[in-house]
């Protein structure tokens, strides 16, 4: 049996070169795989270092440009959210208060293409949705501000939801009113009273927003409603009065007011008394009242027209007892025979169906103009009988 | 002239030669490997390039947009001295851009990129941008990772095949991660490094470019480099305003290229000495640019790209911006400060795109989408008509926007922007720089543009008998005889065509049986199949062996429409 050859030293490196030749590449591949990790390691620990740089920059430049927008600089503010940004890109919380500053700086294209953005990320924010309906308003867009307007009601909200909704709400309902979209500021008010809080200065501005939109009925309510809620709030006593006053529910308002001054004595309020005891004491419309009183307060309304046409008379120069075709003669002549029927009339009925033609007559004397300033009477004469004809119960 | 002082006369050995075979199939799937390796390497590098850049804009402009009195003209100024001083005595191969220097080591230097260049591109690059020269951060990133993949194909060992090429594979890496849009990247190597689709290649490049971009969002976030606003095309009407933005584009394209190429070769012209002062003179202007109201043109800008696509600035600022990062690009440039032109050229094209837009909007505000459209249209305008990269300025704008509803006007105003531009200006940038460096490198417009020969431009109509290889060798011989032809064309069903000469078959007629027929004289293999439409490559790798070759028809390869020989193929270069 043949022994095999000794294998030399040489032999035996030869060997080992040839299997690390042919482990090259498995050999390459571990060590490029080393090389990556630590040159990974490295740049995760620069960036780790300077992303903190950025934050800190971008929170400096933040804070400080927060600060200028809310003392109302905002030309300050906007280079220096630019640079929060800068160092923080995408933060939705910049880009909102940089659109805010824009817009406070009157840059509204500016401003507006940055909240649309940010809307195609969050179509469902409310505040968003309310900063473009501002700038839509400011654009007189009624159409997309309303649109706005509604995301943003409905929209979400990171703190106290339900209060920001009903800021907002009351938010659109100003813009309808100046937009002089008074039905839809209505419908939106009655909205807003389904939730509204349940605070005096809530129920006041309803009250006022009611008689911006004429609704004087709905106005008293909330302002009686106020003034139980705070009875010594002066306001809510007056806007009540003035509501009443205006619907003809004078003897409410006259109690409103007279609160009123109790609570703070003004001349104004004082005058209103004055008038509305006034309007109480001459209005022949009151239900309650007996034919003969009636009849007193017809030809009292009577008496003070005619004086109201005398006056007139004489600062036109027109001679009421001649025949002509002057205004003055014509309706001095109507007043001749009124006058006649409501002095001949003693029975309730014959004294209701008079009202009509007085309300009329008079209206159209106390509202001539160039006659002299109106008297208190005339002020009363005029809210009793302007609109009038029928029975207030 | 590309300082060559530091690259061997023969480029480095291929030490293939001495390592064990390996069968094309593993040399393939290792060069996959490593395409992904040069990609992570690149990835992290233009990471750390970034933060570099930013850190140093920081540390010498101050964190704020708009940098204090001092600062904004010293530190560029002061920060060109010292990069001057580096590029002249530490790495004069880092001056410009990088594409052409990625390009010479394709076509020159057989792969090699010292890399000492990378580390050269990456300091001087990071000092110059992050002072505020008006210069880009892509296409260091290119030649950075390039550099690297060079580096590291040749510590690997590479074939000389695969060296050449493993340049732009990190190229490729490089700008991926810059632009953080791989498609664009690969793209963009391919159209104006490479010149050509090669399966093999476009695999490494595709590997390499989506690691890198996979590391770089890792680090950097996915976002792109700038906030894009709703993209809206509103009506075909349009397009009008689109195509004015291609023909202003080109035109301003042409402007900055001109100036480039005035101004750069009068630089270079003054002494020597003048070169430690050039990038700082530049940084000067540019610091007096920004101190007379417009810091906007300092660095890359991409803050004020953004901007600007958000509407940010009223038109007529927007002109003046493009007019005065031209003006500054050119300064920063022609100065021979390393930095690149992408950013600067993005920055132009979208000013100039928000001009059109603003105008547009002041004449026809109801025809007109958002003024970020124009500015993202305009981006690919410029660098379809200042690079002269079409193809990469289209998808650039669709990857970048990820929107592919403004894909009609971007591809009119590139177009139309791209035609202007290369008639009022027919050297593109990058072959006027390489030409101004003293190298003749092959101009990718050009080899696009080049006419490929085919054989349909050289057959010539069948002059020879064309017979049956059943046929006898006398009948085929009397045939040719009669036709006073050397050779015949047989049909030898269904092996296919083949030839047979005059003098073989008197041969066999004198020597054979008498039922010889022309198949038992026909030689192996057939002839190959040549189509109409083939190169005329194609038809010279066969036509040496052959007196002729047959061209088929594509529906019948049985029909034959023409004969090519070599005499044919001269005579159709010769035109």
């Amino acid at each position: 049996m043949k022994t095999p050859p000794q294998r030399t030293w040489a032999s035996r490196v030869r060997a080992v070169k040839q299997r690390i030749k042919a482990l090259r590449r498995p050999i390459y591949v571990v060590a490029l795989s080393l090389l990556a990790v630590a040159f990974f390691a490295f740049t995760f620990t620069i960036n780790r270092r300077f992303e903190k740089k950025r934050r800190d920059l971008s929170a400096y430049w933040f804070e400080r440009g927060q600060e200028e927008l809310d003392q109302s600089r905002p030309h300050d503010a906007i280079p220096d959210l630019r640079a929060a940004l800068f160092y923080s890109h995408q933060n939705p919380r910049y880009l909102f208060n940089l659109a805010r500053a824009l817009a406070a700086a009157n840059r509204v294209p500016e401003a507006r293409s940055y909240l649309l953005n940010l809307l195609e990320e969050e179509p469902g924010s409310g505040s968003i949705n309310l900063e473009l309906a501002r700038l839509a308003a400011r654009d007189n867009d009624a159409n997309q501000t309303r649109r706005y307007f509604s995301s943003a009601i409905y929209g979400a909200w990171d703190n106290d939801p339900v209060l920001k909704r009903q800021q907002v709400r009351q938010e659109l309902i100003s813009f309808l009113i100046t937009a002089d979209l008074k039905t839809q500021a209505h419908g939106e008010l009655v909205s807003y009273t389904a939730e509204m809080p349940n605070t005096p200065n809530a129920q006041l501005w309803v009250a006022r927003t009611f008689t911006k939109l004429g609704d004087d009925r709905s106005a008293l309510d909330f302002y009686v409603e106020a003034s139980q809620t705070n009875r010594r709030d002066v306001t809510a006593l007056l806007g009540a009065g003035w509501a009443a006053f205006r619907l003809g529910r004078y003897r409410e308002a006259l109690e409103y007011f007279k609160g009123a001054s109790a609570l703070h004595d003004d001349p104004s309020t004082s005058q209103m008394i004055e008038l509305v005891s006034s309007v109480i004491e001459l209005n022949p419309f009151d239900s309650s009242i007996p034919a003969t009183e009636r009849r007193h307060r017809l030809i009292l309304a009577m008496s003070i027209a005619d004086q109201r046409l005398q006056a007139c008379a004489e600062a036109h120069v027109v001679d009421l007892d001649a025949v002509g075709g002057d205004p003055l003669q014509l309706a001095h002549s109507q007043w001749t025979y009124l006058n006649k029927q409501v002095r001949g009339t003693y029975n309730a009925s014959g004294l209701v169906q008079l009202l009509s033609p007085v309300a009329s007559l008079v209206t159209s004397i106390e509202q001539k103009t160039g006659c002299g300033p109106p008297s208190a009477n005339d002020q009363a004469m005029l809210r009793i009988y302007q609109g009038g004809g029928e029975l207030q119960r | 002239m590309i300082d060559t002082t530091d690259i061997p006369v023969n480029s480095p050995p291929a030490i293939e030669d001495s390592a064990p075979p390996e069968t094309p199939a593993q040399g393939e799937r290792f060069f996959l490997l490593l395409a992904i390796f040069i990609g992570v390497f690149s990835g992290l590098a233009v990471v750390c390039f970034r933060i570099t850049i930013e850190f140093l804009r920081i540390e010498l402009l101050g964190s704020s947009l708009t940098p204090s009195f001092p600062r904004i003209l010293l530190a560029p100024a002061l920060t060109g001295l010292v990069v001057a001083l580096l590029v002249m005595f530490l790495f004069p191969r880092v001056r410009g851009s990088g594409v052409n220097q990625t390009k010479s080591a394709l076509y020159v230097y057989d792969g090699y990129i010292p890399f000492r260049t990378a580390i050269g591109k990456f300091i001087c690059s990071a000092l110059a941008i992050g002072s505020g020269q008006s210069l880009g951060p892509e296409d260091p990133s290119l030649q950075v990772g390039a550099s690297i993949a060079s580096a590291l194909g040749r510590r690997l060992e590479l074939t000389r095949d695969r060296l050449r090429l493993i340049a732009p594979v990190g190229a490729a890496a490089g700008l991926a991660a810059a632009f953080n849009s791989p498609i664009s990247a690969i793209l963009f190597v391919i159209e104006e490094v490479i010149g050509r689709w090669t399966a093999g290649f476009l695999g490494a490049v595709v590997l390499s470019a989506v690691s890198s971009v996979v590391v770089a969002r890792y680090f950097l976030g996915s976002e792109p480099l700038f906030r894009i606003p709703r993209v809206q095309f509103i009506s075909p009407s349009e397009l009008l305003a689109y195509a004015a933005l291609g023909i202003v584009g080109a035109f301003a394209s042409v402007v900055f290229a001109k100036a480039i190429q005035v101004f750069r070769p009068r630089m270079k012209a003054l002494p020597r000495w003048t070169q430690l002062f050039q990038p700082a003179l530049a940084g000067l202007i540019i610091g007096a640019i920004a101190l007379g109201g417009r810091p906007e043109v300092m660095g890359a800008g991409y803050e004020f790209m953004d901007q600007a696509m958000h509407d940010q600035f009223p038109w007529k600022i927007m002109a003046i911006l493009a007019g005065l990062k031209i003006l500054a690009t050119v300064f920063s440039f022609v100065s021979g400060t390393p930095g690149g032109m992408f950013a600067p050229t993005l920055f132009i094209g979208a000013m100039l795109g928000g001009a059109v837009g603003g105008v547009e909007r002041l004449f026809f505000p109801h025809l007109m989408g958002s003024i970020g459209t124009y500015a993202l249209v305009g981006m690919g305008v410029l660098f379809a008509a200042f690079l002269r990269a079409p193809m990469t300025s289209v998808f650039m704008v669709l990857e970048v926007s990820g929107n592919y509803s403004i894909i009609l006007p971007v591809i009119l105003a590139n177009t139309l922007a791209y035609l202007i531009s290369r008639n009022l200006q027919p050297i593109p940038i990058f072959d006027l720089l390489s030409q101004q460096d003293g190298l003749e490198l092959p101009s990718m417009e050009e080899q696009r543009e080049e006419r490929v020969l085919r054989v349909e431009d050289a057959m010539r109509p069948v002059d020879v008998p064309v017979v049956d290889s059943q046929i006898s060798a006398e009948e085929a011989l009397r045939l040719a005889k009669e036709e006073r032809a050397s050779e015949i064309l047989v049909d030898d069903l269904p092996f296919g065509w083949s030839s047979v000469s005059v003098q073989s078959l008197r041969e066999a007629v004198r020597q054979g049986p008498d039922e010889l027929t022309v198949a038992s004289l026909l030689r192996e293999p057939h002839m190959p199949q040549i189509y109409p439409d083939h190169s005329l490559d194609v038809a010279l790798r066969h036509i040496s062996q052959w007196p002729f070759l047959p061209v088929a028809h594509r529906a019948d390869s049985r029909k034959i429409v023409g004969l090519i020989a070599m005499d044919d193929v001269m005579k159709a270069f010769g035109k």
